[in-house]
């Protein structure tokens, strides 16, 4: 939280207690079952936060389709106001605010798919590993790791890992998300393989031979998918917002046009000072969307996990 | 006993290797100190004049001079006599002196906002959970939920527009005016009118996580055996609430708290920079652009001991308050 | 964070035209504004208050320090004064506190300094005191901002003495070079500062200087002068009170100087014709004054930019016009091929020269004359080199500086439609600096400074010995190796001679558009908004007698509007 860029919300970061919420999350597991998806759906925030991403992936997707013009032109009349030809206007340099905006749904998607996933898996395999060999000098390793990792003032060290590239490109960007924001994540799985080690149907695996890893990510993993996934959307909601931090920052990727380097250039240029709101207001609203959308499926998927919480409505 | 040694030798191991580590990240950007800072001085299209130049890296000191084992051992020692060098940016200040001024901008910037989030989250977050599926509980968890999706950054550029710009009711930058700095009222009045802006910020967005964080724990306490048990024994609901449900679900919190409030210390970069707040976060943001080393050093120095210190608290209090934590690590 | 351009910067800028008075007096600028638009019809009255940015860019209020070597002194411009003042634009040279100057030779030059002035504390400024500051830089090079005593742009100095009214500093051998830089060293206070142990880290907060204000408060934010009464040229300064506040980005300072918040403001401000003049068209202005020079630098280490016809033909095929506008809203101009900034530096132009220089936007001819040149259109559409290999052109651009990046959309555009295989690549500004070091790049923007010695300027850009090293930034990016020009700007920093130095000019003219070693896009500005509600006499178009680098001067003109 001290960056203000990443704010990780999810129990991971108490220190002790997400432990033990982390556990008794795990004790529901097994019941999740194949009902999931009907679980998921009858919640109504879910619903409407799966409706919402569909739409904006279908929008990312077919944005060359969808977009009036390709996200990067800027050879338009500077400071058009919305009109049929540039329904949001042009941007001081001459750029289509909605073909920026429509084109810019393709980043945050691709930083969220991707930046969630490295981070999800970074997480999964040291913390699924550490808590494993709990006790062992693996586990030590690889707990001092993660910590050392958790206090580590996250932008500073995103400021210098961008500092040191020659291409900003977006799969950088996702990569340094990625691999500064995985160690709340592992904390969590370690304390939730924990619990899980001593179930039966592990010790049952461990009897007939099994080898570690294959426990671990045979027989543990599956029966962790649902809590995984939270941890993914989880993830991926948190690399969209820091996308868009960083990118306002101006530490983005400003060759593809993302919601953030929007807002970036809209803050450097003036925007609000020559009453250009549009440009300013329109961006961080389709992201404020996009990140409730994850957050309302990602309620959903907490019902799989935590059926106390499934009477909700 | 073995649970709090194990906990204090970690935080030295962990000190040691985030010492390292702050020594070694600002090493590895690219950029000379001093060019840095002419260009700053003589703004970004100026005429490179070596000599502006070589007298800068005289001042400096040239940190590529040295080999990089010396440079560690000369931060070790200095680090260790507590020295922390001088600040370039504001140079020939000390680095102490300069964090000094910053320091408590955000700690009662932050402090507060962060206090009254705790409070009012929790106790929103309670009594949602108390409530369950009431109109107040979806009121709270829909409307948190949507203001915590929110760029926080981005809700102070708009509060800034709406209430700075159009409406013109609050100042746009800075932390006061025309007052001197003191206990005087005239001062107070001034630094509280400045931080209304970017408190409002903090406040909007601050209470979102102890709200969900603290109705998910009680919601499942309310679940447990013993609650149910209480219940069946015909306790009274509020005292169920209070006494039961809330005060378990209190534990995890409270270790939040701590540290949120370690944390603290890094300050709040993107908020402080949109209102030129003068506080730490701002601090460091400088600090990284201008290649100040020293000043980033000890800023970063600061937030890693700030919250090491507050996870180590953190541990002892979650050790004593609830001895299966101290069981289940030793 | 690039927004401000500080006081001691371009008080260095000397020049060819410096050296023409050499032998002689100077022409000295009589400080009169011109007759212009309602900017100077003022009146005789005091102005109560003027209120400008603050000049540290950073400040954690109560970090009060005045040192002037200090990269965070809270002004470094009106309590301690140069000797002399040279105009950036015109070249003209206002004696401050020297009133005149003398090369005896190119090394050996002396200074007269002005009488009846006085400090701050009541003590009379003595040549005492001029020594003082030039000899301070000897014991601490930290201090030495003018090379006086190393080797930089001419040779050191051995020995500064005083004889009478004037102070004589012996130089190793030319030192020519060094006299803009020299003229700039700010004359500090011998009676206190010899009590200082270590200069270098001292914490100045009871500044005494020879400058037109004193402090009279600072509460950490807001920097509170007053006029002096017994400054030696009082009955030029009307401002009874300068008020120095605030690190504004655009967006405030726009805010600001619409409600009279602030008298002026030289950073960026988008589009500042609707964002300011606009609201108030009679009261708001700004001028655009051209600094330097934009340019396109190659690597000229590397193939194609080696060859010069390569160069020629895509010099020819960039829309400077579509840059100007996309980057700067049309206000700075497209510059001329030749590096001098037109029309001021007129003067410095060869007479055979005197047609357009700035290159004309033509996508078909530099398709011919690459055609001619032998980069022929490949199966893919796309030229290749002569002998066929793929041609790939990488422009690197600073991410995050928007005007750059808007420039080099519209270049990588027209080389593209040049069908050369251009991309952009967008790299944090330090990145790049460190790609100008080591010489990995094959395209960056650049910046050509266009002060008043052209040794120092494009000189710089293509001397040899100025090409950067692995630990050093220095001015010849595009690393222009030529002995033949070496010598021309060995010549000219050495030359005093005016008709010479013109006919060197011109070598290095002749270089700049028939080599392209780099191609000029447009003017950088050097900027000035201003309202006249309170004080009128602000530099302009009209009255180009100061830009921003030199507020000294310009307190000395401001009067009163009403």
């Amino acid at each position: 939280m001290s960056t203000g860029v990443t704010q990780p919300t999810d129990s991971s970061n108490l220190p002790v207690g997400g432990e033990e919420l982390a556990a008794a999350e795990a004790e529901a597991v097994e019941a999740a079952g194949p009902r999931w998806w009907s679980i998921i759906w009858a919640n109504r925030k879910a619903r409407v936060g799966i409706v919402i991403l569909g739409l904006y992936i279908l929008l990312g997707v077919f944005a060359p389709w969808i977009a009036p013009y390709e996200g990067t032109r800027t050879d338009f009349e500077a400071l058009l106001e919305p009109s049929a030809e540039h329904w949001l206007g042009t941007t001081t340099s001459g750029g289509d605010i909605a073909s920026q905006l429509i084109w810019g749904t393709r980043v945050s998607l691709l930083v969220g798919l991707f930046g969630g996933l490295f981070a999800t898996i970074i997480a999964l395999v040291v913390g699924m590993i550490s808590g494993y060999f709990e006790g062992t000098w693996i586990d030590e390793v690889l707990s001092f790791v993660t910590n050392v990792a958790l206090v580590v003032p996250i932008l500073p060290l995103i400021i210098t890992l961008m500092a040191y590239t020659e291409d900003r490109s977006i799969w950088f960007t996702i990569f340094v998300i990625a691999i500064t924001s995985w160690a709340g994540a592992a904390r969590a799985k370690r304390s939730q393989i924990i619990t899980l080690r001593n179930r039966d149907f592990v010790t049952a695996a461990k009897f007939s031979g099994d080898r570690s890893w294959t426990i671990v990510f045979r027989e543990i993993m599956p029966s962790m998918s649902s809590l995984i996934m939270a941890g993914f959307f989880g993830a991926a909601t948190g690399a969209v917002g820091a996308e868009a931090g960083l990118s306002f920052l101006g530490l983005g990727d400003t060759s593809s046009v993302s919601w953030g380097t929007m807002l970036y250039q809209a803050n450097q240029q003036g925007a609000l000072a020559q009453g250009l709101w549009i440009w300013l207001f329109v961006p961080g609203l389709a992201l404020a969307i996009l990140i409730t959308a994850f957050t309302f499926v990602n309620f959903g998927i907490d019902l799989l996990s935590n059926p106390h919480l499934r009477e909700d409505g | 006993m073995r649970y709090f040694l194990r906990r204090i030798g970690f935080f030295l191991a962990t000190l040691w290797a985030a010492v390292t580590l702050n020594f070694i990240i600002p090493r590895l950007q690219p950029g000379d100190p001093a060019e840095i800072m002419f260009k700053k001085l003589q703004g970004r299209d100026a005429e490179l004049d070596p000599a502006k130049i070589e007298a800068l890296r005289a001042m400096l000191g040239d940190p590529a001079g040295k080999n990089l084992w010396e440079q560690y051992w000369n931060y070790l020692g200095s680090l260790s006599r507590g020295e922390l060098g001088l600040s370039y940016t504001y140079f020939p200040y000390d680095v102490a002196t300069v964090i000094g001024v910053a320091l408590p901008w955000t700690l009662v910037l932050v402090g507060t906002t962060l206090l009254i989030s705790f409070v009012v989250g929790t106790l929103l977050g309670a009594f949602a959970a108390w409530r369950r599926n009431t109109r107040f509980d979806s009121i709270v968890t829909l409307g948190s939920t949507f203001i915590g999706t929110l760029p926080a950054f981005w809700l102070a550029l708009l509060i800034l527009f709406a209430f700075g710009y159009v409406l013109g009711w609050f100042p746009t930058a800075g932390g006061y005016d025309a007052s001197t700095p003191g206990w005087n009222a005239e001062f107070i009045g001034d630094a509280i009118y400045h931080s209304i802006l970017p408190a409002s910020v903090l406040l909007i967005t601050g209470p979102i996580g102890w709200i969900l964080g603290m109705r998910n724990t009680m919601i499942m306490n309310l679940g447990e055996d013993y609650v149910r048990l209480a219940r069946a024994k015909g306790v009274p609901d509020t005292q169920i609430a209070l006494r039961y449900a809330a005060r378990n679900a209190l534990l995890p919190s409270i270790t939040g708290l701590a540290l949120a409030l370690g944390s603290m210390l890094g300050g709040q970069i993107l908020i402080e920079q949109v209102f030129d707040y003068p506080g730490l976060g701002r601090l460091t943001a400088q600090a990284i652009d201008n290649k100040d080393y020293p000043l980033l050093q000890a800023l970063l120095l600061f937030t890693i001991v700030g919250v090491l210190l507050a996870n180590l608290i953190a541990d002892m209090l979650y050790g004593i308050l609830d001895p299966r934590a101290r069981k289940a690590q030793s | 964070m690039t927004r401000r351009i500080t006081g001691f910067a371009a008080l260095a800028m000397a020049g060819a035209l410096a050296l023409t008075a050499c032998s002689g007096r100077i022409q000295t600028n009589q400080n009169q504004p011109g007759p212009t638009d309602g900017n100077t019809a003022g009146t005789d009255a005091m102005i109560e208050q003027v209120t400008l940015p603050a000049e540290v860019a950073e400040n954690v209020g109560g970090l009060v320090n005045f040192n002037p070597f200090s990269p965070n002194a809270l002004t470094k411009t009106y309590f301690y004064e140069p000797l002399m003042i040279r105009n950036s634009l015109n070249c003209t040279m206002t004696p401050w506190l020297a009133t005149e100057y003398k090369w005896e030779g190119p090394d050996k030059l002396t200074f007269t300094v002005r009488e009846g002035v006085t400090w701050s504390d009541g003590q009379p400024l003595t040549p005492d005191d001029v020594k003082f500051s030039l000899d301070i830089g000897k014991d601490f090079p930290a201090l030495d901002t003018a090379g006086v005593w190393n080797d930089t742009f001419g040779k050191h100095a051995t020995d500064v003495a005083v004889n009478g009214n004037n102070v004589t500093i012996t130089f190793s051998g030319n030192a020519a070079a060094k006299f803009d830089s020299i003229i700039a060293v700010k004359v500090l206070p011998k009676h206190i500062w010899e009590k200082i142990d270590d200069p270098v880290k001292y914490i100045d907060k009871e500044p005494v200087g020879t400058g037109p204000f004193t402090l009279a408060s600072y509460n950490g934010r807001k920097l509170v002068l007053d006029r002096r009464a017994d400054y030696w040229q009082a009955d030029k300064i009307k401002v009874e009170k300068l008020v120095l506040e605030g690190n504004y980005d655009a967006t405030q300072a726009a805010l600001k100087l619409n409600a009279g918040g602030l008298d002026a403001y030289w950073g960026e401000i988008p589009n500042p014709q609707v964002a300011f003049v606009d609201k108030n068209p009679t009261l708001n202005h700004f001028w655009y004054a051209p600094a330097g020079t934009t340019v396109l630098t190659p690597n000229l280490t590397k193939a194609p930019f080696n060859d010069v016809k390569f160069r020629e033909a895509y010099s020819q095929g960039i829309n400077k016009d579509e840059i100007s506008t996309k980057a700067t809203y049309g206000i700075m101009k497209p510059a001329s091929q030749t590096g001098l900034k037109l029309p001021y530096a007129e003067d410095l132009m060869p007479d055979d020269l005197k047609t357009d220089t700035v290159l004309p936007f033509d996508t078909a001819k530099a398709e011919q004359l690459l055609d001619a040149a032998g980069y022929a259109v490949g199966a893919d559409g796309m030229r290749t080199n002569p002998d066929g290999s793929p041609l790939k052109i990488k422009f690197t651009v600073q991410a995050g500086w928007i005007d750059y990046e808007s420039t080099v959309e519209v270049i990588v555009r027209n080389l593209k439609s040049m069908k050369l295989d251009a991309s952009t690549v967008k790299s944090a500004p330090d990145n790049v600096d460190a790609q100008k070091k080591s010489g990995e790049f094959d395209m960056v923007l650049e910046y050509l400074h266009g002060g008043c010695e052209v040794a120092r300027n494009i000189g710089s850009k293509l001397a040899s010995d100025q090409i950067p090293t692995k630990t050093k930034v220095q001015s010849n990016v595009q690393r222009w190796n030529d002995p033949a020009t070496d010598a021309t700007v060995a010549a000219l920093s050495g030359s005093t001679d005016p008709g010479e130095q013109k006919k060197l000019v011109g070598e290095l003219v002749n270089t700049m558009i028939t080599q392209f070693p780099v191609t000029s896009l447009i003017y950088a500005p050097a900027r000035m908004i201003y309202r006249t509600d309170k004080a009128v006499g602000w530099p302009s178009e009209e009255d180009p007698y100061a830009t921003n680098s030199d507020m000294l001067v310009i307190m000395t003109h401001l009067r009163s509007a009403k």
